[in-house]
């Protein structure tokens, strides 16, 4: 048997799926070293040898990229995104179990090591954020539970409290972050930040994918800055010009995100932008930008 | 599908493709069409959609394995 056995049936399984996404793993294989004994510990630990749910994983991932992809050829025509408010996505996405589990949760799992830029995204939170991480870390805006697990991971003396809005993300991060046996050092708060900032300060926290899921980010930077204690540091993206079925806040570029942070009291100290793909022409290509950043109140 | 609506089909699997002489046929698949990848993809689906005046969601266009599969989701748009 192959050493990375699972890999290999997840690119079976996607090239049933999506013939012509045939090559997307064999690309990927190309983005580090280490690209695929990373991919196939989180395929292995979280489907095994299930190979049913390992092509549902691959659906979902299908579902998830074409429906990013057709977004973006309306946003090349109409250059704003489908939706404007929280509410318009909240039902469809967040509070919608069966799109969650079965297309949103696997598909963006999956782009962490599918989508150069997002794999890029985590080479710069590790080589930049990581060396920062102790004590404990708020994760705000779970997601799948990536984030969380790269942190614990990255310290093993770290713990790390999960707030998200979504129970359906909550769950999907618990059962990621019990996959990788470190269970006991994560807490999930089903709590939206906004209405009930938590009382704690960390020394640590981070906030990926979620700015542009905003109707106001500049509020919810500020309720982050709370949160980090004086000093302390915070890891926040931002999808530039990347339209998604639940994306509502269209950043153009890094300068907008950037003053937005320094305005809720952060200063940048470092800062990474990645494309998705290389442009044609002049077209909008989706881009992932990636700060780090200290709490200077 | 009529004899129309397959002309029109090849004309867009044509365009997509930049190929003049592509015949589509319904075993073919991605495997056989250089450059059908997910971006050819999704264009091939857009194309569709304006030509045939169907409207196509994500989870019908990401199921079709072969030309045949989307002949028959069109068949079952357009009737």
């Amino acid at each position: 048997m192959s050493t990375y056995s699972t890999v290999e049936r997840f690119e079976k399984a996607l090239s049933k799926v999506a013939p012509y996404m045939a090559q997307t793993v064999q690309k990927s294989r190309g983005y580090a070293p280490d690209w695929e004994a990373e991919f196939e510990e989180v395929l292995s630990r979280l489907f095994g040898s299930d190979d049913q749910a390992l092509a549902e994983a691959a659906q979902g991932y299908v579902e998830f990229s074409l429906d990013a992809l057709r977004l973006h050829k309306r946003f090349e025509r109409e250059g704003v995104y489908l939706h404007k408010t929280y509410q318009e996505v909240a039902e469809a996405v967040y509070h919608n179990d069966a799109y969650m589990f079965e297309t949103y949760l696997p598909g963006i799992l999956m782009t962490q090591y599918l989508w150069i830029h997002h794999y890029s995204q985590l080479q710069f939170f590790r080589r930049v954020f990581g060396p920062h991480l102790t004590g404990r870390f708020a994760d705000v805006g779970v997601g799948t539970g990536f984030f969380s697990r790269q942190a614990l991971a990255h310290n093993r003396l770290v713990r790390g409290d999960g707030y998200d809005i979504s129970k359906a993300s909550l769950h999907y991060a618990r059962r990621q972050i019990d996959a990788f046996d470190f269970g006991d050092r994560w807490t999930a708060h089903k709590q939206d930040v906004l209405r009930t900032p938590p009382s704690e300060r960390y020394p640590c926290v981070l906030s990926v994918e979620v700015l542009e899921h905003l109707e106001d980010p500049p509020a919810f930077l500020e309720v982050l800055a709370g949160m980090t204690q004086p000093g302390g540091h915070a890891f926040v993206t931002a999808a530039l010009t990347a339209p998604e079925v639940d994306h509502i806040y269209l950043y153009r570029d890094c300068a907008e995100v950037i003053h937005q942070l320094q305005q809720a009291g952060f200063a940048v100290l470092a800062h990474q932008e990645d494309l998705a793909y290389a442009p044609k022409a002049d077209e909008p290509v989706p881009r992932s930008a990636a700060f780090f950043c200290r709490q200077e109140n | 599908m009529d004899l129309d609506q397959q002309a029109k089909l090849t004309e867009v699997f044509r365009t997509v493709f930049n190929d003049p002489d592509l015949e589509p046929h319904e075993e073919m698949t991605a495997q056989d069409v250089p450059d059908w990848d997910s971006f050819n993809h999704v264009y091939l689906i857009t194309m569709i959609e304006e030509q045939f005046s169907v409207s196509l969601t994500t989870k019908e266009v990401s199921r079709f394995q072969n030309v045949g599969d989307l002949i028959q989701l069109l068949d079952s748009k357009l009737n």
